[in-house]
């Protein structure tokens, strides 16, 4: 039960994405003492290796590791509790408000800043990874593919992971 | 449109969310806008607000879509079905994973690429509507401007982009 309420006040509390999530959620987790910070770390590149937003899959780990399936069953709905009670709080106060000149351009400011948000994250992982140009010539193939068509995404996640997993 | 046939796309979608949700958004609108549930203008809309509340953008995504069109229980559905499929991989790779033998280091090489690709992807249909937009890229060039340099807090930023599309958009 502990999970629980420590997860709704980690969610709750966090403005700002999943990536923003992680840094309070291993804080936490060492506070308490449920796992050393080596630990932490095998688990969150093994919730990065997985689908699924990275907060949500950082707290179901977590919780299994704490209290058993049923921690992690707690820890999931904690921490997607109170992104959801904020969104529908949020789209049914802004709903009157949606046709206002204003409001619109607020919104479409806030989409360029993402944009840039986005370019961050891109410069990131580009960062992160050795490049050679089998990698290079898969991900560019990739996402002209995607680009072109959105139904070759199975086609295009498993023989880009098949073959950079066989080559590298 | 009916709620069945969004739940299925969040759920099909929500398999393939690797590395962080930024990376499935631009197939998400593709998918979204392709079978007509959402015009490009509602998308941006959806993506505004999805990132300046609390919570995972993609997650919060699927929660904003499902509530517009269908109310509580669109959202409640549309969010429990979006995390069904990082939930049962967890759990499969956790039966699974003590069995077969798999280079995990190689393997995250490998979806890490991937992400990379899906990202690229994400970025090419976000902008795409807005190639020819000056002030739209002044904007996104500035945030990722304040955050490599002076490391502003995110959230502080989508505030500040809010404001500075008020000023350029509207004629004040």
């Amino acid at each position: 039960m502990k999970v629980f309420w420590v997860f709704l006040k980690i969610s709750s509390l966090t403005l700002g994405g999943g990536y923003a999530m992680v840094p309070v959620i291993q804080w936490e987790v060492e506070r308490l003492g449920w796992m050393k910070k080596e630990e932490f770390l095998i688990l969150l590149s093994a919730a990065q290796s997985m689908p699924g937003p990275i907060a949500f899959n950082t707290a179901v780990l977590v919780g299994k590791r704490v209290a058993g399936v049923l921690g992690a069953i707690l820890a999931g709905v904690a921490i997607s509790l109170p992104p959801f009670f904020a969104i529908v709080a949020v789209a049914s106060a802004l709903r009157p408000f949606l046709n206002s000149t204003y409001v619109r351009a607020f919104l479409l400011g806030v989409y360029a800043a993402v944009v840039g948000l986005v370019f961050n994250v891109l410069l990131g992982l580009l960062k992160r990874q050795r490049w050679g140009i089998l990698k290079v010539v898969v991900v560019a193939l990739g996402v002209v593919l995607l680009t072109v068509s959105k139904n070759l995404l199975y086609a295009v996640f498993v023989v880009s992971v098949a073959v950079l997993y066989l080559w590298e | 449109m009916n709620l069945f046939r969004l739940v299925l796309i969040f759920l099909k979608i929500g398999f393939l969310s690797f590395g962080g949700g930024w990376a499935v958004v631009g197939i998400l609108k593709k998918e979204l806008i392709s079978v007509g549930i959402l015009s490009a203008e509602e998308f941006t809309e959806m993506v505004s607000i999805a990132q300046m509340t609390p919570g995972p953008i993609a997650l919060n995504l699927a929660t904003y879509v499902g509530y517009k069109y269908f109310g509580f229980l669109g959202g409640l559905l549309n969010t429990f079905f979006f995390l069904l499929a990082p939930s049962l991989t967890i759990v499969a790779v956790f039966t699974i994973g003590r069995r077969t033998k798999l280079d995990s280091a190689r393997l995250s090489r490998a979806l890490m690429a991937f992400a990379t690709i899906m990202v690229i992807v994400t970025l090419i249909s976000l902008s795409s509507s807005r190639l020819t937009d000056v002030r739209f890229f002044l904007i996104a060039a500035l945030v990722f401007f304040a955050l490599n340099k002076f490391k502003v807090h995110p959230l502080v930023l989508m505030f500040a982009g809010g404001f500075l599309g008020v000023l350029l958009y509207t004629n004040l």
